[in-house]
Parts: structure tokens; C-alpha cells; sequence
């Protein structure tokens, strides 16, 4: 096995007599912080293009109220079907965050942010990576194999944070296992930031509790082994996790941020089984069987090398290899716990970096050309208007605000975050992104209805008195309009399509059921 | 030598001497043959096809089932064998083959006892696999209970594929083909030579042979080489055995031409994997596995399982199974049909495992009158408890459009008809309508001839809905209810519902909606659609 490189640039400098200074630039420019650098490059080739989800714009609109109001919300005001019912912005930190990029660069602003977040998460891997197995080139190729999976997730949302703070809190436990033992005070303030930015803060302390309880007994079992906490290093632990708890309270919504991911894990069935990122993982994105061959080569290595593990690592990545596959939006996961232990078995073939062989001049100006590459790359805010305008009904919008469509909007799922973003609060929408009110509301199961054309589609339609659809031209819904006498098609271009309702007498009354009949009367009154 | 986990068992405790020096008790054959029957290990057979019968009671059809069905009766009634289509009217005459055409004629003997008779086959044919898999885990360590909980624990994930169609014939065949070469591995040189007439019924029946070939290349591969390499060991064929092995994969291939259509079944596995990507995409069982259904996260937990135990137990693989079972897992993660392929490849495995914690049978505290009895009242509760034909015929009724297809025997309808996917296959056997199906199973031929792709732009309501509809001469559609399409129709006032029931909605184009097909028809809504 190749021995860990233990020799740091910082240990050369104090042993010549170097100045601080001098040992912290050769630590920067390092072979290994090299690496780092051509993983954040690899990170910027695939993100530059700004990778925004659905929900981004919503988030925006959040921070960018507290921002303006400097109040935070405790009711919905975007939407006309869920109008005042209570919801918070439980992801408040990282909605200003975005909002304060999006408000100080535009669409640039937002790039570099996400650049940004990506290029510290990969760091973070990496940095974990090489804590396990101290060797630089295998924590760099665990990283470089498993950002492909790790992207699946890589989206301009708070989740980004959670997971950073995700990875920080292992960082901290796995440099607390080595030995360091302060590390661990790192946690409360993360968690305090944590709690406010988005609800994965119940993964650090999923964290927290299994290494916690695998340092209660010692045993070996074959390659699995546990090695029991000093008393004073568990009450350490103790400590600092009645600490991080004491913080879930510090939010401007007290206690209910800390009930979000209980809440979002039990009560919200439809959004488990219809949002995309809560789908199981599919073997049809070639990166879930990118994740099947890690997993076989993990299996054929326990059995070619007969490796040796902690127990928390593997009840880590056990439980996170079940999560990636229930839950697709968990992938990330598998490329956060499996980095190190990939790490761990390629350190066998990896050589060892000699810093006397560093060429620091070298590195140093290839990462400052790559940092200028990556800026004189950055896209243009016209080329991003351009990557937003093909995924989000920008055109659309523009014809709304254009030539004003009176009563209510219907309109499709992917859009209803940005259409939060462009249209409100002169116009509500339907739907968005916020699947947990829509469904507490019943809102989400008359959407599915509606898209999925089920016999009453017009009566719900009717029952939420819409006016006109936004939808995409190619749905089946807009097959349906198309053909209607009732509807008519006003606007379309290649990503939607708006269609009027064209009623010239008075429409009878629907047959609804009892449900329907009470928000149709509700909305009457409204 | 057994190339197996190397399973931790006590020897057998030594049977009792004989009574006296000058006699030898011989016990009759009959006794024998008695005793083996009652024994333990064959009470543990009979509760594993108990709990098949179980969960197969009701029965399960695809929607294939129904065309395999009348292939077979067809063949029976004509002595030939189909070589271009007669089923549809999309694609009438083109060349299609029944390449499942054995098993396509046991379905057919079967369905000739009504569907009491399928439902037969289906439990027979289940309980067969079910019994072949325990005695493929018994084999590996040879520990009768550690092989019956391996079966349990697998069963459910094998049933996922437990549906009447010759694919569960091939399952048969994967089966013996895996006992004979592990028996053959053993040491019992003679059971190879049962491949070639298994591989000669396994062509003609269904193009799971592949995996036959795969198994037996695999087996071969893994023998050439000798190396233990931590856990992972293999050991290098005596050089006959290798040549007995490369002589009976030979005789295989050669049985692969001896097929009513010649070499062309041979080639179908291929085709299949390579040329029908519409197939692979849309068709449900082809799909990756959905890690939502309960079975598959049973699967997900024993490859965990299998995991945790290598760590810990440090377990001692043989190649041949770590390939199969790492190409077990890919396969089903892939495509879900292959989730039996992974219970068959793991039972063995997890029962090796297994061993190391269960108690070694005891044939001299076995129980045979006892177990006997048990056996005994198991096989009087199958036959007592076998569904009735009218709880059968109500559980197709209630899947698919029997009432539906009773109405238009009635009322023929001229033109022609779209039908659903799932309902094509019932609808062929039942011979409705005399024109022929819009599309049923057997996705290879509507695929290469387009029909799939507009099928589904179809039922997606795609924006040339209408247009394709009037492309086909589409006069009535037979269409499963609360579909986007019967949504669409029922709206339509140039489409009028003649019949609706809980599985189907029939809907007829009216005679005076446009002819020259220009222009889209204008739908009721709320009002007068359907609610």
C-alpha cells in the first residue's frame, strides 16, 4: 500500500525556516491544490451554462421579498388556488443568497454562484477524499469519477448549501475520528446556518448520531470494524450535538424550520410519487449505471482485497446506496460518502506526491490561466437570456404582460416557478414548485387530474373558474384545448402554448363533486 | 471440487450400527422411495409451492398471454406455423414469425380446459421454478433449510415475472441448464449430456436460450484459469472435463437450427436486444426496475445484505458467481424482468450464507409420518382451495374488456378499430374485430414497421392525433377507461360512446363528421363532455 503523504508543504517551510507567508503560497499552489483546481475547471465546463431548476426563480422571489420587506413570509401570496394559506420560507438563507446574486450580477451574478457552489462542494469531496486515504492523486480520481453523479444534483437551489454543510459535518466528525479535536466546534454555527438554508440539515444529524453510535462499542468483524470513544471524546460529541440542536430554534419562524423535514418525509405522498427528483433513481441517465459500476467495483475490491472499514462508514454508505435508489435526488449522496472509500481502495495504485518535486511556479500560473480561462468563458447575460428563454416560456410571458389576458391562469407544473418570478404579484398562478402546500390543499391531485386528462378535466378546469392555459404545446392537454370549441389557441411558440377560454354565453354549472363544489363556491365569493 | 462458499455445516452424526454382526437390514425400495418422499426436505418443497399457490391464486395474466394462446390453438388447428401477420390490420401480411411457438402450444392445450386450465399451468409452471430454484440453493450447500429460507426470501422478487407466457418456460430451462453445469461442477459428468434436448425444447419455446448460452460460456470462462485472489477463487477444468463441456455447448448450438423456421429463431435474442428501441423505451417490462415496488426494494436490501456480509464474514466467492451475480444485478436494475434471473442467480448464494447460523438437517429425527400427513393436506388444500372458474373468469372480467367485446359481437362494427396496448392480445383471442387489432404485444413487428411510434403519438395525444387517426381510417376505438384518449373522444362530438363499462369505453367516429379530413373537430366541454 503506497504510504500516505505526510510530508506537507507547510512542515518543509518550518523545517528551512521559511515565513508563513511563503509555506501558506506553496500550500496554495501545490500539486495538490492543482488537482483541486482541474476539478473545479471540470466542474465549470459542465456548469457554465447556468443549470437552473424550476424551482430556482420562486427561490429567487423569496429572498428577494425579504430582501425588499425585510419581513419574512408566513403566507402564500403567488398563487390565486392556495391564496393565504400559511407557508414559510423555510429555505430562507439560501433564497437571499440567490436573490442578492441574481439582484448585484443578473444572470451572471446567479452563474457565478452556482460556479461557485459547485467548485466548493467538489473541493469539499475531494478535501474528504483525501482525509481518508491522504493521498492526493486517489482523491482526486474518486472525485473526478464521481462528479458525473454528483452534477445529477448540481441546480441553483438551497440543497447546494445543505449539502456543503453536509460535507463540512463529515469533514469535521472524520478529523474528529483522526484525532483533531476541536473540529467538532465547527458544528453548532453550521447547523445554525444550516436549519435557516434548507431542511438536509436532518442528514447531519443522521450523521452525527451514526458516528456517535458506533464509537459505543469495539469490535472487528472480518473487513468491519468500530473503535469505542474515549469518555471524554463522547461527551464532546454529546455536547456539541445538544448544541447544534439547541440552534434549530434560532430561525425567524422559531421551531417550525426544524419540523420541515419531518413534515416533508411523512405527509406529502403525490409529491413523492409524481415530482421527478423524488423518483427512484432509473438506470435510463447513464450516471445511475455509472453508479452501478462503482458499486460492483466496490464489491469485487471487498473481495480481491479484503479491505477494512469503520462501521460508520459503511452504515453511511449502505444507507445512502438504498437512499440514491429510492429517491434520485439523494444521488449526491453516493458521491459524497463513496468519494473517500473509492479513495481508500485506488491509494493502492496511486503514486505518492513528493512536494520536493513540486513545481509551484508551475502550478501557480497554470491555475491563475485556468481562473482567467473560466472567466473569459463565463457566458455572456445574452447567451444565458438565450439558455433560459429555450427552457422557461420567457416569450410567453412577454405576450401575457403584452396583451393582458383577464381571469385566472392554468398553467403547467415546470413553469409555475418561473412564472412566480415574472408575473407576480400582478398575476397568480396555479401551480408551482412548492409541492408541499399545493398538496396539503388538494391543488396537486386536481393538477394531475388535469394533465392527465382524466373525464372531469373540464369540469376542474371550470371549477377553478380558469380563463386561460399556459401550457406546453406538445402536451396531451394541449392536444385537448386545440381541439375545443370553448378554447383558442392566442399564442405559441416552441417550448408553449396559451389557449383562452372562448365562452360567449353563460357556462352551466358544472357537475363537480361535493369537494369541488365548495372551492368553486369558495372561489365565487372570493 | 465444489466450487461453492465454502459453507459452514457439522458433519452428520453416525448412523447406528446394525443390530447384529451376521444380518444386514436392507430396506426395501419402495420404503425408500417412501421416506424420501416425507422427508424433511421435501415438506420444506411443499410449503414453498404453498406459498406460491398462495399468491398466485388469482390469476395472473399479461396481455400477451391471450395471442401466445391463439397462436398455439391456431397451430394446433392448421399444422402450420405462421410466418406472416393475420392478427392486425396495421400490419397484415407482414413477415412475422412465432418464434415462442412451443410454449405458444402448451398454453394453448392448457387454455383448452378454459381458464381453469391456465391458471393450472400458471401455478404448475410457478411451483416448478420455485421447487428448481430450491434445489439449485440446496445444491450450493446442500443445507435444506438454508436453501428453503434463500427460496422464500428470493420468491417475491421471481414473481415479478410469474405471469402465463413461454417466458416462464425459458425460466424452467435456465434453471436446469444452472443445475446441470453446478451438478456438472460436482463431479456428475453424466448430467451435462441433458443440455442439448433442453436447448432443443428451449429454442422453439422462447429466446431466453441466450442466457442458457451465457451460463454455460461463463462456466467455461471461469475454468480456465486457477487463482484465489483474496475471496475470489477459481479453479481450472480437468482438461476432459473442458472438453465434455466445449462438446455439449456444441451440441447445443447445433440444436439451434432444429426449429420449423431453421436458424431464424436463433437470431431472434438479438434482434431484440439491438434493433427495437421503442420496445426497450415505452414497454413496462423492459423498463428499469422502479424502486417504489416493495419487491425491488427487497432486492435493493439483499444486495445490501450480500454487501455487509462479504465485510463481514469475509465471505469466499468462486467467479462463476460473482460474474453471474453482478450480471444479475446490473440486468435487473436495467430491466426489471430480469428481477427472477436475480433470484434464481442469488438464492444459492444468500442459502450458503445462511448455513452458517441454521442447525444441519437430521434425518434421524425427521418425522416421516408426520411430514406425510402435512404434505398430504397441503396438496388436498390446492385442490381444494383452487380458484373456481367463475372467480377466474370475474378476475379477467374485471382486467379486461370481456363485456366490451360480448357488446360488439352483437353489434359488429365496420371499419376499422384502435384498441389499447394492454388489450390487443384479449382482443386477437377473441377473434374481435374480424378486421384485426390496431396493435397488441407483440411490439417487434409494429416497431419496425411504425405502427409503435404512432401508436404512442397516438395515445400521448400528440399534436397529429386527429390526423393520424384519420390516417388509419380509424372508425371506432376500444379504448381503457379514464385514458387521456377516451377523454378526448368522449368530448369529441364527432365521436359518440356506445358503451362504457369499469375496464372499457367504446367509442364510434359519427357518419357525418368531415370526410376530407381537413380541419380539426371541435370537442364539447364541461357541460356536455363526460363526468
Amino acid at each position: 500500500m503506497a504510504t500516505p503523504e505526510t510530508v506537507t508543504a507547510s512542515e518543509q517551510a518550518i523545517g528551512t525556516g521559511e515565513s508563513r507567508l511563503r509555506a501558506l503560497l506553496k500550500k496554495c499552489f501545490s500539486f495538490p491544490s492543482f488537482l483541486g483546481a482541474i476539478l473545479v475547471v471540470a466542474n465549470f465546463g459542465i456548469d457554465r451554462s447556468l443549470r437552473l431548476d424550476p424551482d430556482t426563480w420562486w427561490h429567487i422571489k423569496y429572498g428577494d421579498m425579504i430582501i425588499q420587506t425585510g419581513h419574512w413570509p408566513t403566507v402564500d401570496t403567488w398563487s390565486f388556488t392556495v391564496h393565504g394559506m400559511p407557508r414559510v420560507a423555510y429555505e430562507w438563507g439560501g433564497e437571499v443568497l440567490t436573490a442578492l446574486a441574481y439582484r448585484l450580477g443578473g444572470l451572471r451574478g446567479m452563474d457565478v454562484l452556482l460556479i461557485t457552489l459547485t467548485s466548493i462542494l467538489t473541493l469539499l469531496v475531494y478535501y474528504f477524499a483525501w482525509l481518508r486515504c491522504r493521498n492526493s492523486y486517489a482523491a482526486f480520481f474518486s472525485t473526478f469519477v464521481l462528479l458525473p453523479v454528483a452534477l445529477l444534483c448540481f441546480t441553483l437551489r438551497p440543497q447546494l448549501l445543505g449539502y456543503i454543510f453536509l460535507v463540512i459535518t463529515l469533514i469535521s466528525l472524520e478529523r474528529f475520528r483522526q484525532g483533531e479535536q476541536k473540529t467538532l466546534w465547527a458544528l453548532p454555527p453550521i447547523f445554525l446556518l444550516w436549519v435557516n438554508t434548507h431542511g438536509s440539515f436532518a442528514l447531519g444529524f443522521m450523521v452525527l448520531g451514526l458516528y456517535w453510535l458506533s464509537g459505543l462499542v469495539d469490535f472487528t468483524s472480518g473487513g468491519l470494524y468500530a473503535v469505542r470513544w474515549r469518555p471524554e471524546q463522547r461527551l464532546h460529541m454529546e455536547v456539541v450535538g445538544l448544541l447544534s440542536m439547541a440552534v434549530l430554534p434560532l430561525t425567524p419562524y422559531g421551531t417550525r424550520l426544524a419540523a420541515v423535514p419531518l413534515n416533508v418525509a411523512t405527509s406529502l405522498p403525490l409529491n413523492f410519487a409524481d415530482i421527478l427528483e423524488w423518483q427512484p433513481l432509473t438506470t435510463d441517465f447513464w450516471q445511475a449505471k455509472l453508479l452501478l459500476v462503482l458499486l460492483f467495483g466496490f464489491i469485487l475490491a471487498q473481495l480481491a482485497f479484503r479491505l477494512r472499514y469503520r462501521l460508520e462508514e459503511i452504515a453511511l454508505f449502505l444507507i445512502v446506496v438504498y437512499a440514491s435508489f429510492v429517491h434520485f435526488r439523494f444521488a449526491i449522496l453516493f458521491a459524497i460518502v463513496f468519494a473517500p472509500l473509492a479513495a481508500s481502495l485506488f491509494v493502492r495504485w496511486a503514486p505518492v506526491h513528493n512536494p520536493q518535486l513540486d513545481h509551484y511556479a508551475v502550478n501557480a500560473v497554470l491555475m491563475f490561466a485556468a481562473l482567467a480561462a473560466m472567466v473569459l468563458f463565463l457566458p455572456s447575460q445574452s447567451r444565458l437570456q438565450e439558455n433560459v428563454a429555450k427552457n422557461y416560456p420567457v416569450q410567453a410571458v412577454r405576450y401575457i404582460q403584452e396583451h393582458p389576458i383577464p381571469g385566472r391562469m392554468f398553467n403547467d407544473y415546470a413553469f409555475g416557478g418561473y412564472l412566480v418570478w415574472a408575473l407576480t404579484p400582478q398575476r397568480k398562478v396555479f401551480i408551482d414548485g412548492r409541492g408541499d402546500i399545493y398538496e396539503q390543499a388538494g391543488v396537486f391531485a386536481d393538477y394531475s387530474d388535469i394533465v392527465g386528462l382524466k373525464p372531469d378535466t373540464f369540469a376542474v378546469l371550470q371549477s377553478y373558474r380558469i380563463n386561460f392555459c399556459l401550457v406546453s404545446p406538445n402536451s396531451s392537454l394541449a392536444t385537448l384545448l386545440a381541439a375545443s370549441s370553448n378554447w383558442q389557441e392566442v399564442y405559441k411558440d416552441t417550448l408553449s402554448a396559451i389557449f383562452v377560454r372562448q365562452t360567449t354565453r353563460p357556462s352551466p354549472r358544472p357537475n363537480l363533486n361535493a369537494a369541488r363544489k365548495d372551492r368553486y363556491w369558495q372561489m365565487s365569493e372570493a | 471440487m465444489p466450487d461453492t462458499i465454502i459453507p459452514v455445516t457439522e458433519p452428520e452424526p453416525p448412523v447406528p450400527a446394525a443390530p447384529s454382526a451376521g444380518t444386514q437390514l436392507k430396506e426395501p425400495r419402495w420404503r425408500e422411495l417412501l421416506r424420501k418422499i416425507s422427508s424433511f426436505q421435501v415438506l420444506l418443497g411443499a410449503i414453498l409451492v404453498s406459498g406460491v399457490f398462495v399468491a398466485e391464486r388469482s390469476i395472473r395474466l399479461d396481455p400477451d398471454t391471450w395471442w401466445h394462446i391463439k397462436v398455439g390453438s391456431d397451430i394446433l388447428a392448421t399444422h402450420q406455423f405462421p410466418i406472416a401477420d393475420r392478427y392486425s390490420f396495421t400490419v397484415r401480411g407482414a413477415p412475422w414469425i412465432a418464434y415462442e411457438w412451443l410454449g405458444d402450444v402448451v398454453m394453448s392445450l392448457a387454455a383448452r380446459a378454459g381458464v381453469s386450465g391456465t391458471q393450472l399451468l400458471l401455478v404448475a409452471s410457478s411451483s416448478l421454478i420455485t421447487l428448481l430454484i430450491y434445489y439449485y440453493a440446496w445444491l450450493k450447500c446442500r443445507e435444506c433449510k438454508a436453501a428453503f429460507l434463500a427460496t422464500a426470501a428470493v420468491v417475491p422478487l421471481a414473481m415479478l415475472s410469474m405471469t402465463v407466457r413461454p417466458q416462464l418456460f425459458g425460466y424452467v430451462f435456465l434453471l436446469l441448464t444452472l443445475i446441470c453445469l453446478e451438478r456438472f461442477r460436482q463431479g456428475h459428468r453424466g448430467t451435462l449430456w441433458v443440455l442439448p434436448p433442453v436447448f432443443l425444447l428451449w429454442v422453439n419455446t422462447h429466446g431466453s436460450f441466450v442466457l442458457g448460452f451465457m451460463a454455460m460460456g461463463l462456466y467455461w470462462a471461469c475454468g480456465l484459469v486457477d487463482f484465489s485472489w483474496g475471496g475470489l477463487h477459481t479453479e481450472r477444468w480437468a482438461l476432459r472435463d473442458r472438453i465434455r463441456l466445449e462438446l455439449a455447448a456444441l451440441i447445443c448450438v447445433l440444436m439451434l437450427p432444429i426449429t420449423p423456421y431453421g436458424t431464424r429463431l436463433a437470431t431472434v435474442p438479438v434482434e431484440y436486444a439491438f434493433s427495437l428501441p421503442g420496445n426497450m423505451a415505452h414497454i413496462q417490462e423492459w423498463q428499469p426496475a422502479d424502486f417504489s415496488q416493495w419487491q425491488v426494494k427487497l432486492f435493493l436490501a439483499l444486495v445490501i445484505l450480500f454487501v455487509l456480509a462479504l465485510l463481514t464474514l469475509r465471505l469466499r466467492c468462486s467467479l462463476v458467481e460473482t460474474a453471474f451475480f453482478i450480471f444479475a444485478v446490473y440486468e435487473t436494475c436495467v430491466h426489471v424482468r430480469f428481477a427472477i434471473v436475480f433470484a434464481i442467480i442469488f438464492a444459492p448464494l444468500l442459502a450458503g450464507l445462511l448455513t452458517r447460523w441454521i442447525d444441519p438437517y437430521n434425518r434421524n429425527i425427521d418425522k416421516y409420518a408426520l411430514n406425510a400427513v402435512l404434505i398430504l393436506g397441503m396438496a388436498f388444500a390446492w385442490i381444494r382451495y383452487f380458484p373456481s372458474r367463475a372467480d377466474l373468469e370475474h378476475k379477467v372480467a374485471a382486467n379486461y374488456p370481456v363485456e366490451a367485446v360480448r357488446y360488439l359481437q352483437q353489434h359488429p362494427l365496420a371499419g376499422p378499430m384502435l384498441n389499447s396496448y394492454g388489450f390487443g392480445g384479449y382482443l386477437i383471442w377473441a377473434r374481435v374485430p374480424r378486421q384485426g387489432v390496431f396493435i397488441d404485444g407483440r411490439g417487434d413487428l409494429y416497431e419496425r414497421t411504425g405502427v409503435f411510434a404512432d401508436f404512442r403519438r397516438i395515445v400521448n395525444l400528440a399534436p397529429e392525433t386527429q390526423q393520424l387517426l384519420r390516417g388509419y381510417g380509424i372508425q371506432s376505438c376500444l379504448l381503457q377507461r379514464g385514458t387521456p384518449l377516451a377523454t378526448f373522444l368522449g368530448a369529441d362530438p364527432h365521436w359518440n360512446r356506445v358503451y362504457q363499462d369499469d375496464v372499457a369505453g367504446l367509442y364510434v367516429r359519427d357518419g357525418r363528421s368531415d370526410e376530407g379530413g381537413q380541419g380539426h373537430s371541435r370537442l364539447r366541454t364541461s357541460s356536455e363532455g363526460l363526468n
